[in-house]
């Protein structure tokens, strides 16, 4: 069970790397895209594909972005009852819980790649572009967020106090 | 039968401490799984529709202004400045953290932040002139919610963005009842430091500083006028209006401070998506959510019941605010607007509500949410940085949230506190 533990918090910083890295880029590109096409529509020369880019760059820093926070512990959920649990019964509350959000995260991975093929054949309205590459952020940030979750939930099986793992922090 | 199970699976879920945005989730899945036969691709298309939105854009870019500004070292100067406007009055630091949550809630537009960024600075400040702890972090928890009220307001983006409500509205709307909230806490805070001889400042500030301090202010004053002035001139969208926000403190960070280093841009871009993040999942999940309500026609359903308790405007107002306030013990405050501001928007137009002045009795009233446990974010924050226990300081901060729904109670049965600002600036 060590191992896997070990396996699985390699795999949750190296994702954890990998999505800050897409979210300081995302956040980055959206600033000067948005910011500078104020100053060119100022000057009359207003670019067209801005605000499609600008909207791409939103739905990929919710879904990737998305990980980092719960890695951070950062999602809001009530754990006040949780923490008041015995420590047996706070560990079965909290690894149902895991499952439960994985269950959900399945099926968002699932359904967003779904969603992200059938968007193949489409392009943005004015990028010439395949909206699956913007769909695609949907599965992936539901495969990132999946691997902090196992990665919580083994460690919430292996530590003393469980609830130094729960997804809300 | 439907209504029942997805009641007991919203409650159950929440309690297991299932993040907000995740409970959303679970209980649609369920619904889609075993009630409706609705297609399960739905799924994947309306998380992607929750947040394809470019108004939504003006979030993080509220946050990253916020954060950049802040890592200036502009909290700090806005600080000094207020201690030369009200150091005077008896319970000094307590007067100078809700004048400086007014003030700062210029700079961003989430509580959150107004309790981390001025938390950091005062509530040591307090503590160290004899204040307790608790009500060192209660004044500036309590005084945090108005940073959401006054503009820029996230909260106040994704209303408009879910009802179509006009986001200059408003931001306009949303000035008098901040203010009267800081006022509000500011004459409590009075009453408590004459009660218990809490310390002022004696000395008078010379000229010179006075001038210094005052200069240093009002480049953080500049950037409210950059959003307002640029929304309400017409020239600017929100979001245009919050990029703009961004640049100027990227400017003065750079520029004037020349505080800012690398790795804070860097944590600011990252702060500003990972934030965003949180509540943008909280918006794709909710519209999900939000989706099977609707067939399941549980907004006509509420209505109904509403309209046969009532027909008074006034009762149904009533009813309203304390349906909201318990909502907001118990559910995160965008989560409450996405969910309930379609419900009860049409519901509170057909007692001959206004609309905007409706739209800032829900924002006022979700927000003093912040402040309450369960679910009280602000107080969460605030905690560890008084190194208090939370529930000392839900204990200390009852009295200012009972001045918040006194203020609450005030702008709903007076219109016009809400409606005076959209009407002067051409909103209405």
């Amino acid at each position: 069970m060590r191992k896997v533990v070990i396996f699985l918090k390699r795999l949750s910083d190296q994702t954890d790397r990998l999505a800050m890295w897409i979210s300081i880029l995302y956040s980055f590109l959206v600033t000067i895209i948005v910011l500078g096409s104020v100053f060119l529509r100022m000057m009359g020369r207003a670019p067209s594909w801005s605000e499609e880019f600008a909207r791409w760059l939103l739905v990929g820093i919710a879904f990737v972005s998305s990980s980092v926070a719960l890695r951070r512990g950062g999602h809001i959920g009530i754990t006040v009852l949780v923490k008041k649990l015995p420590r047996t019964l706070a560990r079965v509350v909290i690894q149902l819980t895991n499952v439960l959000v994985l269950i959900f995260l399945g099926y968002v991975c699932w359904f967003g790649m779904v969603a992200a093929i059938q968007a193949l054949p489409q392009t943005g309205d004015i990028i010439p572009v395949s909206a699956i590459y913007v769909k695609l952020h949907v599965p992936l940030g539901g495969l990132l967020m999946m691997v902090h979750v196992l990665y919580y939930a083994a460690c919430a099986m292996t530590e003393d106090d469980p609830t130094e793992f729960l997804l809300s922090q | 039968m439907t209504l029942t199970i997805l009641i007991a699976m919203f409650i159950l879920t929440m309690a297991m401490g299932v993040p907000i945005a995740f409970v959303f989730g679970i209980c649609s899945i369920i619904y889609f799984v075993f009630i409706s036969n609705m297609p399960l691709t739905m799924i994947g298309l309306q998380l992607y529709n929750g947040v394809d939105s470019f108004v939504l854009l003006a979030i993080p870019f509220f946050i990253l202004a916020g954060q950049l500004m802040n890592r200036t070292g502009i909290t700090k100067d806005l600080v000094n400045f207020v201690q030369v406007l009200v150091g005077r009055l008896p319970g000094a630091l307590a007067q100078v953290n809700i004048v400086v949550s007014i003030l700062f809630a210029g700079l961003t537009g989430a509580a959150v932040a107004d309790t981390a960024a001025i938390g950091s600075i005062l509530i040591p400040a307090m503590k160290k002139e004899g204040y307790s702890a608790s009500y060192s972090a209660a004044v500036t928890t309590a005084s945090s919610i108005i940073g959401p009220i006054i503009p820029p307001s996230i909260i106040m983006v994704i209303y408009g963005t879910i009802t179509g409500e006009s986001i200059g509205a408003l931001f306009m709307g949303g000035f008098i009842p901040g203010i009267l909230i800081g006022m509000g806490l500011m004459s409590l805070t009075l009453y408590f430091a004459i009660r218990e001889n809490h310390p002022r400042r004696t000395e008078p500030i010379p000229k010179a500083e006075i001038w210094r301090r005052s200069k240093s202010a009002i480049i953080g004053i500049i950037m409210p006028i950059i959003i307002i002035g640029g929304i309400l001139s017409g020239m600017f969208t929100a979001t245009e209006a919050a990029s703009l926000a961004c640049g100027y403190a990227f400017l003065i960070g750079i520029v004037v401070y020349r505080s800012l280093s690398a790795k804070d841009i860097l944590d600011s871009l990252l702060e500003a998506a990972v934030v965003s993040s949180v509540i943008l999942l909280i918006i794709a999940t909710a519209k999900l959510f939000g989706m099977v309500l609707t067939i399941e026609r549980i907004p006509a359903q509420i209505a109904e019941i509403m309209m046969s308790l009532t027909q008074n405007k006034i009762i149904f107002l009533l009813l309203v605010n304390v349906f909201l306030l318990f909502m907001g013990m118990i559910m995160e405050t965008g989560a409450n607007i996405i969910l309930l501001a379609p419900i009860l928007l049409p519901l509170a137009v057909k007692y001959g509500v206004h609309p905007l002045h409706f739209a800032l009795i829900m924002i006022v009233n979700v927000n003093i949410g912040l402040t309450t446990p369960p679910l009280g974010v602000c107080l969460f924050t605030a905690a560890p940085i008084a190194k208090t226990s939370y529930e000392s300081i839900a204990m200390k901060v009852l009295p200012f949230v009972a001045m918040e729904i006194a203020v609450l109670l005030l702008i709903t049965y007076v219109p016009e506190i809400v409606l005076i600002v959209p009407r002067l600036t051409g909103f209405l």
